[in-house]
């Protein structure tokens, strides 16, 4: 028996070395796609408020350090198939999409981002039009919804005030029947927040969702999230209080 | 002063699709093991094989 658990290890680790987990990301210019990356992978991809970070499709083994448990502090390895944001410059956009045709085929779950702070679709539009054949492996997410307007997110609760929630759901309700309509087909859009940790669970268990089934298992060994991320940004409560919250959840 | 009622839903909203992934992400892992060395783990190996992939699910 010993042997045999011996044989499935060494195949885990087999797999997960030879054949990472991959995940491509897309959208438009300045929606945080590397910042996503790094809340929700723990990885170090360079980001920018200002200027163009991702300049050239990048297909890279990134490291990703283990947050908690036995491995804790050792790196563990994320396939990232990261794209430059599309939209910059239109002389760039047909080798952009014609590597994107290229790329994309290698990924396990392709990952596009709208931002909830552009109302403009029509550029996620075209390029969606011209990716048809990754619909089905596409996860859907908005971005940046702690910068919704009246941008007076509730930091106490680290969650959207009333007036933001309000005006997330009816940009989210827009968003998805805009990009129904190119898509033909339903899709879950997940509100988030990557640099609040809000929401990112969701997020993940929608790609979770649209994942290969045979290669889901490799996916939550990356996860570097959980919802204490989420927790320990709220400012409004005591240390104590957070320590109650968790003890009573992991109870549960 | 944060409302705490509002806090503890975010919390188990965002605490239950963790778990529910995990929970997938262990029934993908145990098909994929059944497809490649066949369905002849008893329960003790498989409880073991369990605590080891929660250790290395993070």
């Amino acid at each position: 028996m010993l042997d045999l658990f011996k044989k499935i290890t060494q195949k885990v680790e087999e797999v997960y070395k030879n054949t990472p987990p991959a995940i491509g990301v897309i959208g438009v210019s300045g929606v945080g796609k590397s910042s996503t990356l790094n809340s929700m992978f723990k990885t170090q991809l360079k980001t920018s408020a200002t200027i163009r970070c991702t300049t050239e499709f990048s297909d890279h083994l990134v490291g990703t350090t283990v947050t908690n448990g036995p491995h804790e502090g050792k790196n563990a390895v994320l396939r990232v198939i990261d794209a430059p944001g599309l939209g910059e410059d239109i002389r760039q956009d047909p080798a952009y999409l014609k590597m994107y045709s290229e790329n994309l085929p290698q990924c396990d779950v392709i990952l596009y981002i709208l931002s909830a702070r552009n109302r403009a679709v029509a550029l996620d539009q075209q390029y969606l039009k011209d990716l048809g054949e990754f619909y089905d492996k596409m996860v859907f997410g908005i971005n940046q919804v702690d910068l919704v307007e009246p941008m007076d997110w509730d930091f106490a609760k680290n969650m959207p005030s009333e007036n933001q929630e309000s005006n997330i759901q009816e940009i989210l309700s827009d968003r998805k029947s805009r990009i129904e309509d190119i898509i033909g087909r339903e899709i879950k859009i997940i509100p988030y927040g990557a640099k609040q940790y809000y929401r990112l669970s969701n997020l993940f268990e929608s790609i979770i969702d649209s994942c290969p089934e045979d290669r889901l298992w490799l996916f939550q060994i990356i996860k570097g999230f959980s919802a204490k991320d989420w927790l320990d940004k709220v400012e409004g409560i005591s240390e104590e209080e957070k320590e109650r919250i968790l003890k009573s959840s992991n109870n549960k | 002063m944060a409302d705490l009622s509002d806090v503890i839903d975010e919390f188990n909203n965002q605490s239950r699709s963790d778990k529910s992934v995990q929970a997938r992400s262990w029934e993908a892992f145990r098909k994929w093991v059944k497809k490649l060395f066949g369905d002849i783990l008893s329960n003790v190996v498989w409880e073991l094989l369990k605590r080891w992939w929660e250790t290395l699910a993070f």
